[in-house]
């Protein structure tokens, strides 16, 4: 192994060679061991590797997790899960059916009891009535 | 597989037993908020965002496919993708102010020599881009192996290897750890 890739191995693993890929591992070792700049190479890397355990350390020591959280979480799983107001029964066939009924009942009671309709003058009379007045049709007494 | 093992509760939950979610929560919910707060370094959103990722378990628990992904794999990818988008809409602190944050809680270390160093630690890990962050929170702070932690971040193993160089080496530099290698190059 060169100098090199050990040093690229530090920045890359850290210092533990259990991390380290397999292959690498006793080599690694044999370097470090034999060469004063491998070991000052890798007592560096250690030093980053001790602060980020202690870094580690205290994230975990920053507080249990609140229980809340879980509750919340729940609270607003059950609220996702509350069905929305449900407007479907207004589109089902038994209301299109009860809206057809009255329809036609209000058709049919239109024609049987509601009022004869009235007589409407012819349309020809109504336009020469609107032009010339309404003693003008009197013109149109011959063609009737 | 136990009563009470990972895929024995996410399929209990995914017939909506209350129960195994709360079991399950309680499990990972450490591990959920440690990822968060590396990633986003404030205790507030940590906890919205460890909500919702306890909200998305529930959702897709039945996606969850064990033959697959290790929960705990599953789970940090929800957990840093989340992270991802609120950094991205909060705009992360900028490199100045991150260098001068305080560690929110130092009183755990102080009795130590290193909580200094520990605390530029802790700042210049928010000076990070995320991706490199998360990077180093997976592989040395979870301790998971380089092709979980690869999964996590949609990397294939060889680009979570170069993500994690140049993100030590960044800190290194942040540090001003002096290595011999920044000495003498040879």
């Amino acid at each position: 192994m060169t100098l090199d890739l050990f040093i690229r191995c530090l920045d890359t693993f850290g210092a533990d060679f259990r991390r380290w890929p397999e292959e690498y591992r006793s080599d690694a070792m044999d370097l470090r061991n034999a060469s004063a700049e491998a070991r000052r190479h890798w007592e560096a890397a250690r030093r980053l590797d001790t602060l980020f355990a202690l870094d580690r350390a205290t994230t975990r020591a920053e507080g249990a997790a609140p229980a809340s959280l879980i509750d919340g979480a729940l609270r607003r799983i059950r609220n996702a899960r509350r069905p929305a107001i449900d407007w479907s029964w207004l589109f089902g066939r038994p209301m299109r059916a009860a809206l057809a009924a009255t329809f036609a009942a209000g058709v049919l009671s239109g024609v049987l009891i509601g009022p004869e309709p009235l007589a409407v003058r012819p349309q020809g009379e109504f336009v020469i009535s609107f032009l010339l007045g309404d003693g003008a049709t009197d013109l149109m007494e011959p063609l009737r | 597989m136990t009563e009470d093992s990972d895929e024995a509760l996410m399929r209990a939950i995914a017939q909506g037993d209350e129960a195994a979610f709360r079991t399950l929560a309680h499990r990972h919910l450490e591990r959920i908020r440690r990822l968060a707060r590396k990633m986003l370094g404030g205790q507030t959103d940590v906890d919205d965002v460890a909500q919702e990722t306890l909200l998305r378990l529930w959702q897709h628990a039945t996606d969850w496919r064990p033959e697959r992904a290790k929960l705990t794999t599953w789970i940090y990818t929800i957990v840093y993708r989340l992270s991802i988008d609120r950094l991205r809409r909060v705009r992360t602190l900028s490199l100045d102010h991150a260098m001068q944050a305080t560690d929110p809680n130092p009183d755990a270390l102080a009795s130590l020599a290193q909580a200094s160093d520990v605390r530029r630690l802790a700042a210049a890990m928010q000076a990070l881009q995320p991706r490199q962050r998360a990077a180093l929170a997976l592989f040395y702070y979870e301790e998971m192996d380089g092709a979980e932690a690869a999964a996590v971040l949609g990397l294939s193993l060889r680009a979570f290897w170069s993500l994690l160089h140049r993100a030590r080496q960044a800190v290194q530099q942040r540090l001003q750890v002096s290595t011999p290698s920044q000495e003498d190059p040879a």
